[in-house]
């Protein structure tokens, strides 16, 4: 993403604002960028940063071609200060540093920016050390704070900065875009629900590990329905052995959710906005026999469960335990 | 210089301006006039509501040259020189940044020193609730007793996380959220000094999204002078918070409310799709009910009646909803706002809302208002119910039988006869009655039948676990007002259903649907012939034939079926032939 206009085409409302405050001159001193992962804010920041340094923008636009531009591209810009997790966490040093640092002068113009990736990781210590600061920079300074969900930030800080929640791209661009790769569909679908990230999606079809995925967990909906006393030993031999980290825990865990709405999209009527569409037969079957209520309870432990695979339960315990709510009353 | 942030030009310089705090500025105005001061001051509450701004005002009027007086001139040199940070009698300290014992151990030697240029010696401390255990309790002694010309100013968000001593040493301010009313004051007249055009309604939109917080809404109105062409509308600042409009979120409530989850579903589906935002939806949603209950519960309140004032649809949806149904639903939402904040899918906890709210107003009249008696209620429909459906049937067949003996009988013979004949026999009895109740049979019934058959399966087993094993094989393909079709793959499921357990789902669908309904069960084989057959006299009956005639091509291929069907069972399918 080189240009505003190319921003637009996704997040047209935020391109809007940003390319108009340019224009104007009323660029605030703070943003925050919420949204999730592909929705481009990264490459929005370094937009706007160099819109904010270039010194021959032509309409709000950077010329891409000035030593500004370029080295605040290939992030060699002195007046660029980027901050990222140090380890877990944002820590309370890392915004010290970055205060000091804005305490001097910018190396070749007044103007300096700073970048906060994956603010919400942020410290509490580190978070408050921020507030004055955000508030009142000294100096020309442009703060672009990039996060997941504004939910996780301080509403302090969120009340000091310009909020610009970038939406997700509507699944259907993203599986037409893998489908043109060349891409079978059914599989696009499913990574395209999975994330709005092209290159992201792209990468999970390396030696095929989202088709393979996508068939255990399809086997394993299947057997919690019509085999309910294998359910288990599936999970012991085909869904723990595959999805082994944590992160692929909560892929796997996604993949359930999807099924669930589609289960529920089923019962409703709506079978164009299914995502696994090689399965319209069982997913009809499976609409017959749970009721909403229970589709419901499903998919809220699934959440459940999503929650507890970020706070470091085991993997298997948690699926297992995932596997009796799923089953319970049933 | 720059461009600075409308929240940061217009941070108040006068107690006068700080908007809704009332209760805050007398107090403090008389207490400067009467040079009544206290040496510890404490400002709390939520973001935005001008703590900072007021100890900054405060530090100005007391060392101003014309104090005593209500609020500082910001002419003086010293009113001058505070505002540029020149007088450094007036320390501003960030104590999330300097936290430890050693930094308050510096304002405490500091603090003997009498000022430089200015009366008093004024100590800022903001966001003072992330000082450590350590630095609080070095801080104590020298708060409650500081020398005469020194002044300590605290501020915070949080003020749970201040220890006792500190606050009781300290004059405690509650900065109130700023009401919409005052909010709205506060920016006309931002607007108007800036010369920005914007509409009325856009600025009490924008008064109310942000809850309170000065800051916030100035932070917004700062954006869409940037988004907007000319005027600000209300539009552009529903845009701008990827928000939906008044009437879609109506048209989703009613949605919800008449339990109609396809529809609810596909609305959240393309609000999605053009962007809007999940938690703002559902945060609008909540409003929403807010609001239709206060108009219930108090509607002669000044809220309410502006609420009401020229907005029918919503007086009429307002009507619409029951108090506990609203009761109900807010639970719902605030239990699913929370846990949204977290998660990484925020749609699908609006489905969720969407499915679980839905089924509320069917399970409503249960739970209503006599929860104790709602087992009795339920066995008295049941029995309603049960009796509506006998009464029926012996409309349907007793009343002709007395008529009509021939067809009376005829039934019966049937019946007898696939008794003895076998159970395929059976199933093709029922096929003709199917074949007729086609003529009658719609879409939108089956799609209901379709989305609640699930929940007519969990009844079932309720009651009994095999009527649900039994039933799990089977599937509904066909509805109308008093049938519902289900077709099944193995003749001994169907027998099973239809004769063991018949009474047991018909009521539980009954009360399922709202309506006596009546099962029809067949054999898969037999559903196909009689849905060719109907699709058969579907295409002819345009071309001229009418229904009746239709009605009379049936029998003859009645009369086919069994013959074909003797014939399948004895050397199958694959090998026939079947010519006219």
């Amino acid at each position: 993403m080189q240009t505003w206009s190319e921003l637009s085409e996704t997040q047209p409302t935020i391109a809007r604002v940003l390319q108009n405050s340019v224009r104007r001159g009323r660029l605030a001193h703070a943003y925050l960028f919420e949204g999730g992962r592909g929705t481009g804010r990264r490459a929005a920041a370094l937009l706007l940063a160099r819109a904010f340094l270039c010194e021959k923008t032509v309409d709000a636009e950077p010329c891409l071609v000035c030593r500004e531009c370029r080295r605040a591209e290939s992030g060699n810009h002195p007046d660029v200060h980027r901050i990222q997790p140090d380890g877990q966490t944002i820590k309370v040093d890392q915004i010290r540093a970055l205060k000091k640092e804005f305490s001097m002068r910018g190396m070749e113009s007044a103007k300096k920016v700073y970048i906060i990736e994956e603010t919400e990781t942020m410290s509490a210590a580190a978070a408050n050390s921020l507030l004055k600061f955000l508030e009142e920079p000294e100096g020309e300074a442009l703060a672009v704070l990039i996060t997941a969900s504004a939910g996780q930030i301080l509403p302090t800080i969120l009340s000091r900065a310009q909020v610009m929640s970038f939406s997700p791209l509507p699944p259907d661009r993203v599986t037409k875009a893998l489908v043109e790769r060349g891409f079978r569909e059914k599989e696009a679908r499913t990574a395209a629900s999975l994330t709005s990230d092209l290159e992201e999606a792209e990468r999970m079809f390396d030696e095929e590990w989202i088709s393979q995925g996508r068939e255990k967990v399809v086997q394993l909906m299947n057997d919690l329905i019509s085999r309910p006393q294998d359910a288990y030993i599936t999970v012991h031999e085909t869904i723990m052995p595959f999805f082994t980290d944590r992160q692929q825990i909560q892929t796997a865990l996604d993949l359930m959710m999807i099924w669930y709405r589609d289960v529920l999209r089923m019962q409703v009527g709506q079978s164009d906005a299914v995502v696994y569409i090689d399965q319209e037969d069982t997913l009809t079957k499976q609409a017959f026999q749970l009721s909403q209520q229970k589709l419901g309870k499903n998919l809220q432990a699934v959440m459940d469960a999503k929650r507890r695979a970020g706070a470091n339960v085991p993997p298997q315990l948690l699926v297992e335990q995932l596997l009796l709510r799923l089953q319970e009353g049933s | 210089m720059s461009y600075q942030a409308l929240y940061r030009v217009w941070r108040p310089h006068t107690l006068k301006d700080i908007a809704g705090q009332d209760h805050i500025t007398k107090t403090l105005k008389n207490a400067l006039v009467q040079q009544k001061l206290s040496h510890a001051y404490l400002f709390t509450g939520p973001r935005g509501t001008g703590k900072t701004s007021a100890a900054k005002i405060l530090a100005k009027a007391v060392n101003c040259r014309h104090a005593p007086a209500e609020e500082p001139c910001n002419e003086c040199d010293i009113c001058r020189g505070i505002s540029d940070g020149s007088i450094v009698d007036v320390m501003e300290i960030d104590a999330a940044s300097n936290n430890g014992v050693d930094e308050i151990r510096d304002i405490r030697d500091k603090v003997r020193f009498a000022p430089n240029t200015a009366a008093y010696k004024v100590y800022i401390i903001d966001e003072v609730h992330m000082l450590t255990t350590g630095a609080f309790n070095a801080l104590l002694k020298t708060l409650e007793e500081p020398p005469p010309h020194v002044m300590f100013i605290l501020a915070t968000t949080e003020p749970h996380k201040i220890p006792l001593t500190i606050i009781s040493r300290c004059q405690r301010f509650d900065f109130k959220r700023i009401t919409s009313h005052a909010m709205l004051a506060r920016m006309q007249e931002i607007v108007a000094a800036d010369e920005i055009a914007v509409e009325e309604d856009a600025l009490s939109l924008v008064a109310r999204v942000s809850q309170g917080g000065m800051r916030d809404a100035l932070s917004l109105l700062d954006q869409a002078v940037s988004f907007a062409e000319g005027t600000i509308t209300k539009e552009d600042i529903l845009a701008i918070i990827g928000s939906v409009s008044q009437e879609h979120l109506y048209e989703l409530v009613e949605a919800v409310h008449s339990g109609s989850v396809g529809e609810a579903l596909k609305m959240i589906d393309e609000m999605m799709q053009t962007g809007k935002d999940a938690n703002r939806l559902m945060e609008d949603v909540i409003f929403l009910l807010r609001d239709i209950l206060m108009v219930k519960a108090a509607p002669q309140l000044e809220e309410s009646q502006d609420r009401l004032h020229g907005d029918d649809s919503f007086r009429e949806l307002s009507e619409k909803l029951e108090q506990a149904w609203l009761f109900q639903m807010m639970e719902k939402l605030n239990h699913f706002q929370q846990e949204m904040k977290w998660a990484t899918h925020p749609q699908l906890f609006l489905e969720m809302f969407a499915v679980q709210a839905s089924q509320q107003t069917t399970a409503l009249p249960a739970s209503g208002e006599s929860a104790p008696q709602s087992s009795t209620v339920e066995a008295l429909e049941q029995k309603i119910v049960h009796l509506e459906r006998t009464v029926q049937k012996l409309q349907r067949e007793g009343v002709p039988a007395a008529s009509q003996p021939q067809a009376a009988e005829q039934p019966v013979k049937q019946e007898k006869r696939s008794r003895n004949t076998g159970p395929s026999q059976k199933s093709r009895a029922v096929a003709k009655q199917v074949e007729r109740m086609l003529e009658h049979a719609t879409k939108p019934q089956l799609q209901q039948v379709k989305s609640s058959w699930g929940n007519v399966l969990e009844q079932v087993k309720k009651q009994s676990m095999p009527a649900s094993a039994w039933l799990n094989d089977c599937q509904p393909t066909a509805a109308s007002e008093e049938y519902v079709v289900l077709v099944f793959r193995n003749e001994m499921h169907r027998s099973m259903i239809d004769e063991k357990f018949r009474e047991l789902v018909e009521s539980s669908a009954s009360q399922q649907f709202g309506a006596a309904v009546t099962l029809l069960t067949i054999l898969e084989a037999d559903w196909e012939k009689v849905k060719e057959n109907f699709k058969k006299r579907q295409k002819t009956s345009p071309s001229g034939e009418d229904n009746e005639e239709s009605g009379e091509e049936a029998p003859p291929e009645e009369e086919k079926n069994p013959l074909i069907d003797e014939a399948v069972r004895l050397v199958g399918e694959d090998l026939l032939e079947i010519k006219e």
